[in-house]
């Protein structure tokens, strides 16, 4: 068994799918040219959470503003990389790989979980709650863990009464157990099944362990981040945690979706640092939450299209809280493409600043290349 | 109640097109409120019921999975009142004009005043509720309330009888013109059920139907069948004479059109595209007319409505010549 | 019919199609299996399928929006159509051609290439390969709308030869180079946008004045030559039909090394390979004698259980017993959810990971795979109203011996043959259930659980992890 201790870094992917609009989001509403551009699609001044006199929060992200006001969170303002692709899949590809210019099968957390338990002793240090593991946690050879329910993980879950589920599993283990020399692919079966066993046997203790007084809301990102919460204070060694929120492709119905959609995460990025508090467990946790791109400058009457920059947030207790990098310019000359916002930072440059500076492992080697990075955390 | 003995048809000038991907998207079938129209929607992009105005402004969303799982039809009463089939659930479910569930009613079955994948659905005269009852094959008529009054049809390929029957509708004498869908026919049936006549066979040519889904008949007893697989609308006379197809004409939307002036490639590609196939109808769904001779038919692979406007001069027996037996030549 | 040709059959049908019911391989029970090999490569002689049905429950289908309820509607053809060969050849080509969603995002295309390995599958090499430089979706994929006469781009050029036809070490970079300008003005009309109506179909287009006219020379080949003319020419190569033939015995047959290490790994059966490029290269690439000797021969009917099966496999073949995803959709059934099955099975069809496709044999297997495929399986018999559990049970008559029922289990959703160490631990649950009776409502009503759980031990076994 690799050892760990309670007190390793601990890193929470949160992944908005389809493309979260930025300008929305941490609102440039001092701007003329923000108004100018967002003619339907835009927050009324009277309506922003100001921050700073030049920007300020969407106002469903009340929650989240409160972490920012307690310095939890570093907002990296014009996330993004050189000519952003559009398409959600292969854009999301990139975020996961790394690797703009090629079609590649490694995800970046995929390296960085190969490096923190390079063995693969515990199936469980990196663990995706959700339907599928994302390319990001993918490599061939690194056992990584993907729940999509916590409460029935597992073989046979489907098997809905206990004693014959235990029954079919104690079949299960009699038929994958003995087998040994029966071939290497039959034999290679025989283990994985027997892994997959005592994966769920490890992680089946997180439900059983947890209590807390914390209440998440009914939506899927509080109960996926209630679900890290109650595998991080198990204790069982998982140092990378992935999960995500999807319904950010808003081209059109922004106005009625968008603000639902905040509510949910930023009231469940509150609860989740909140039990944390609560287990004296946030200490080593810090959570990244992204989006595959930006939405671009002009709304579109309802809604507005896959665009470039974006905004990506670090949050926890080891953070220094405040903006960093620069919003990107809304000036029309500086446009990307004539319609998008610049990036002014690249993604790689933060996944970097997250490997050296929290996980403490080279970034070059995973995202390929030095990135300029940022520092957002407190200083010891 | 009686038809024009004839009609002088100009033609059916394009009058609009309403909604969007997005917005009205995979729509089934519409309704009509005072102000607002009511789009029920089915498919990856949304299961529910969408509200936009005549400006095509997007108004928001009733109902949805936790109401219904797979809506067929769509009635608006005249409180606004909206009447959902599910032919997943076999229920009618009802609500208001908020969205509110005020009612649902039907149970699986093939008894009588049961249901087994209730579809196509309309008001009869009275005001009552006829509908498919698809995988029984038949047709029932219940109070709004679902109190069964009629059934009648049964599975089968005879006369009088029904494969999978889809969209229906009541003419004004109260005759029921059923889409028989798998039987590729229109089947018009009298009040009391009995069978009058039928319409279509199986093809491609002007007549023919493949899979239609949809029957609406307006008041000239002019007849429109969406022929879904053959993407087009036909029209019939009430004589049930093919006079015309409809593939299509569709302009922007008002949103539609926003929606390309904010978008630098969106335009460019359109500009250089071949504009006629932006126009065609792809599987059309539904069609619908209303008092003032305006069709309707939801597009649903486009993801739009499109909106013709009947123009015809009505003709009495005395303002046209009567019916000749032999064909002429000399026809200045 | 005995059960050693039963279970031949069954073999033939789980490789050549997706497996078959009981009832299926009952309908076919007055057929040799030499004629069954003729009918599978002879789709045509049966009737298309019947997909109105699906469309009007899963209306999105008229739609092309969207890849995963259309890669799904191809899960649900494997299920149900009556020309299997046909569905497993254009997974085959999917494999071979692998060409993924993502770069294109444009589903009028995504699925129009796998319609088109369903037309020409069977055909002839030379006919697949024109029509694969001709498809808008690889075009795209590789590149070649980029690919211009005062501007080449290789990739095309490159992955035809390497990827697509000969393999590495049998061509120059100077053959890619040479390729490519053959291939340069070979484009696809510029679709319409999505917004605000949907998508739009493209199609290929020969952009003359963007083609390069000059002389090249491609495997010491010199002339004026097109994108046709390379073609020609890869398949006169004998490398062109060892790779293909090595990948229809890796498919078809028993498990190879992953293809990146062709180039260093002999074939397992070389013997066997070399007989099928022997029939390919004599009849000029048509497919269909060399599919038709590989069933036939002895090394295929020698190749039991030699294949992990890849998801599609899995999931059809599953849902084939079940009787579940049939023609007519039962209420709620979404095909477009086959799509998720598969793919966190480690297949997401229309969209695999890389170029060079996927791995397949036991590197489908990992601990999150087998347990969604063990998982999955098992569930598909946890209702046991389902028709293909109804035929089962109601296949094992009146009573069943606690003694039998591993076996008549085992033969009825195959029959499948297991190792000792799961016969052993199956025959201890047919034990703790004893003797059943079914011959009322109440006994079948309080049995077929017990009886389902015994199928579903079944398909939780590593043995049923193998085709």
């Amino acid at each position: 068994m690799t050892t760990f201790t309670q007190k390793d870094p601990v890193f929470v992917v949160v992944q908005l799918s389809g493309g979260n609009d930025f300008m929305n989001t941490l609102v440039p509403y001092s701007n003329p040219a923000y108004y100018d551009n967002r003619k339907f699609l835009n927050i009324a001044e009277e309506d922003v959470l100001p921050l700073d006199g030049t920007l300020g929060w969407h106002p469903e992200m009340a929650p989240f503003k409160e972490l920012y006001d307690k310095g939890m969170v570093s907002v990296v303002q014009g996330i993004g990389y050189p000519d952003s692709n559009r398409s959600h899949f292969r854009g999301m590809d990139i975020w996961h790989t790394c690797a703009p210019d090629e079609v590649s099968t490694i995800g970046w957390l995929g390296n960085v979980i190969e490096q923190l338990d390079p063995r693969g002793e515990n199936p469980l240090t990196g663990v995706n709650f959700g339907v599928g593991l994302p390319r990001a946690m993918s490599k061939a050879g690194v056992p990584v863990t993907s729940v999509s329910n916590l409460d029935e993980y597992g073989l046979m879950s489907g098997i809905s009464a206990q004693q014959q589920r235990v029954q079919a599993l104690q079949i299960f283990k009699d038929m994958y157990g003995q087998a040994v020399g029966s071939g290497p692919v039959m034999d290679y079966l025989s283990r994985t099944g027997m892994d997959v066993l005592s994966g769920a046997d490890l992680i089946k203790v997180a439900p059983q362990q947890y209590e807390s007084t914390v209440e998440y809301s009914d939506n899927p990102i509080a109960k996926s981040l209630r679900d890290v919460a109650r595998v991080h204070t198990a204790n069982l060694g998982t140092r990378i945690f992935y999960t995500q929120q999807g319904g950010y492709d808003t081209h059109a119905n922004q106005l009625p979706t968008q603000p639902g959609l905040f509510r949910d995460l930023s009231r469940a990025v509150n609860d989740f640092f909140a039990d944390l508090e609560e287990h004296d467990a946030d200490e080593n946790v810090v959570m990244l939450i992204f989006s595959e791109f930006g939405r671009r400058i002009n709304d579109n009457g309802s809604g507005t299209d896959h665009g470039s920059g974006g905004g990506a947030y670090l949050v926890g207790k080891p953070m220094a809280g405040g903006l960093y990098s620069e919003y990107p310019s809304l000036e029309r000359d500086k446009w990307e493409k004539g319609e998008d916002l610049a990036h002014t930072i690249d993604f790689r440059g933060i996944y970097g600043t997250v490997i050296e500076q929290w996980l403490g492992l080279e970034a070059a080697p995973i995202v390929y290349g030095n990135f300029e990075q940022i520092n957002p955390f407190r200083a010891n | 109640m009686t038809l024009p003995f004839e009609l002088l048809r100009s033609g059916y000038p394009y009058y609009m097109t309403l909604g969007q991907r997005r917005v009205t998207s995979n729509p089934v079938d519409i309704g009509f409120g005072k102000e607002n129209v009511y789009v029920l929607t089915r498919g990856g992009l949304g299961t529910e019921v969408r509200v936009i105005n005549w400006e095509d402004e997007n108004l928001g969303t009733l109902g949805g999975a936790s109401l219904f799982q797979w809506p067929a039809a769509l009635l608006v009463d005249e409180d606004e009142n909206l009447y959902v089939t599910d032919e997943a659930n076999h229920k009618v479910v009802v609500m208001d004009k908020d969205g509110e569930l005020i009612d649902s009613w039907g149970e699986q079955g093939s008894e009588s005043g049961q249901l087994n994948r209730p579809s196509g659905m309309c008001f009869d005269l009275e005001g009552n509720i006829v509908l498919s009852d698809a995988m029984n094959g038949r047709i029932q008529r219940f109070t709004r309330d679902g109190k069964p009054l009629q059934v009648f049809g049964e599975s089968g390929e005879g006369e009088g009888q029904l494969n999978m029957p889809w969209g229906l509708t009541v003419d004004q004498f109260g005759d029921v013109l059923v889409a028989d869908w798998k039987n590729d026919r229109i089947q018009r049936f009298g009040p009391d059920g009995e069978f009058k006549s039928a319409i279509g066979s199986h093809g491609t040519e002007k007549g023919q139907f493949r899979r239609p889904s949809s029957v609406a008949v307006d008041g000239h007893g002019d007849i429109y069948v969406s022929d879904w697989q053959n993407d087009r609308v036909q029209l019939f006379n009430k004589d049930e004479r093919y006079i015309q197809s409809f593939h299509g004409n569709a302009s922007l939307s008002r949103s539609g059109k926003q929606y390309i002036l904010s978008n630098l490639v969106t335009l460019r590609l359109r500009a250089e595209g071949d504009f006629e196939k932006t126009q065609r109808l792809n599987a059309p769904m539904t069609v619908k007319v209303d008092d003032q001779f305006r069709l309707f038919i939801t597009d649903f692979g486009n993801h739009r409505i499109q909106i013709y406007q009947k123009d015809v001069v009505e003709l009495s027996e005395t303002e046209i010549a009567p019916k000749m037996r032999n064909p002429i030549l000399f026809t200045t | 019919m005995n059960t050693n040709e039963l279970a031949l059959k069954a073999h033939l049908l789980r490789r050549a199609g997706f497996g078959a019911s009981r009832s299926e391989l009952e309908s076919i029970s007055d057929k040799s299996y030499e004629e069954i090999v003729e009918d599978l490569v002879h789709p045509e002689r049966f009737e298309e399928i019947d997909e109105d049905y699906l469309k009007r429950y899963n209306p999105e289908l008229s739609y092309h929006d969207g890849h995963p309820i259309h890669a799904g509607r191809w899960i649900w053809r494997m299920i149900n159509t009556k020309r299997p060969l046909e569905e497993k050849m254009a997974l085959f080509w999917h494999h071979v051609f692998a060409t993924a969603h993502y770069k294109g995002d444009h589903t009028p295309s995504t699925i129009g290439q796998i319609e088109m390995f369903r037309e020409n599958g069977l055909t002839n090499i030379r006919q697949i390969l024109i029509d694969l430089s001709k498809d808008p979706h690889m075009n795209y994929w590789l590149d070649n709308c980029e690919n211009h006469s005062d501007q080449p781009n290789e990739n095309w050029g490159r992955e035809l030869l390497e990827l697509f036809s000969m393999g590495v070490g049998n061509y120059s970079e100077d053959d890619v180079k040479q390729a490519a300008r053959a291939f340069t003005g070979w484009t696809f009309e510029q679709p319409l946008p999505l917004y605000p109506y949907g998508h739009y179909e493209s199609k290929f287009v020969f952009n003359e004045s963007d083609h390069d006219n000059s002389e090249k020379t491609f495997l010491g080949r010199t002339g004026n030559f097109n994108g046709e003319d390379i073609i020609d020419i890869i398949c006169e190569e004998r490398a062109t039909a060892l790779f293909i033939c090595r990948h229809l015995y890796n498919f078809f047959v028993e498990d190879e090394p992953q293809i990146p290490a062709w180039s260093i790994e002999p074939p397992r059966n070389p013997e066997a390979v070399d007989a099928m490029i022997d029939i390919l290269m004599s009849n000029e690439g048509e497919l269909r004698p060399v599919l038709n000797y590989m069933f036939n021969s002895d090394f295929f009917k020698n190749s039991f259980y030699k294949k992990v099966k890849n998801p599609s496999e899995l999931v059809a073949g599953t849902l084939k017993l079940s009787g579940r995803y049939a023609v007519v959709p039962a209420e709620g059934e979404n095909v477009g959810t086959l799509y998720n099955t598969a793919a966190v099975m480690g297949q997401a069809l229309m969209n695999p990971p890389t170029v060079e496709g996927w791995h397949t044999g036991h590197e489908w297997i990992d601990g999150g795979t087998l347990n969604e495929r063990v998982n999955f399986a098992v569930n598909q018999f946890n209702d046991v109203s389902s028709p293909g559990f109804e035929d089962i049970l109601g296949r094992l008559g009146s009573a069943v011996k606690s003694v039998d029922l591993v076996d008549k289990c085992l033969d009825l959703i195959g029959p499948i043959e297991v190792g000792d160490e799961t016969r052993q631990a199956l025959s201890k649950y047919a034990e703790e259930v004893g003797d059943l009776e079914l011959s009322t409502d109440e006994d079948r009503a309080e049995n077929a659980k017990k009886i389902a759980r015994m199928i579903q031990l079944i398909v939780a076994t590593r043995e049923y992890q193998f085709a």
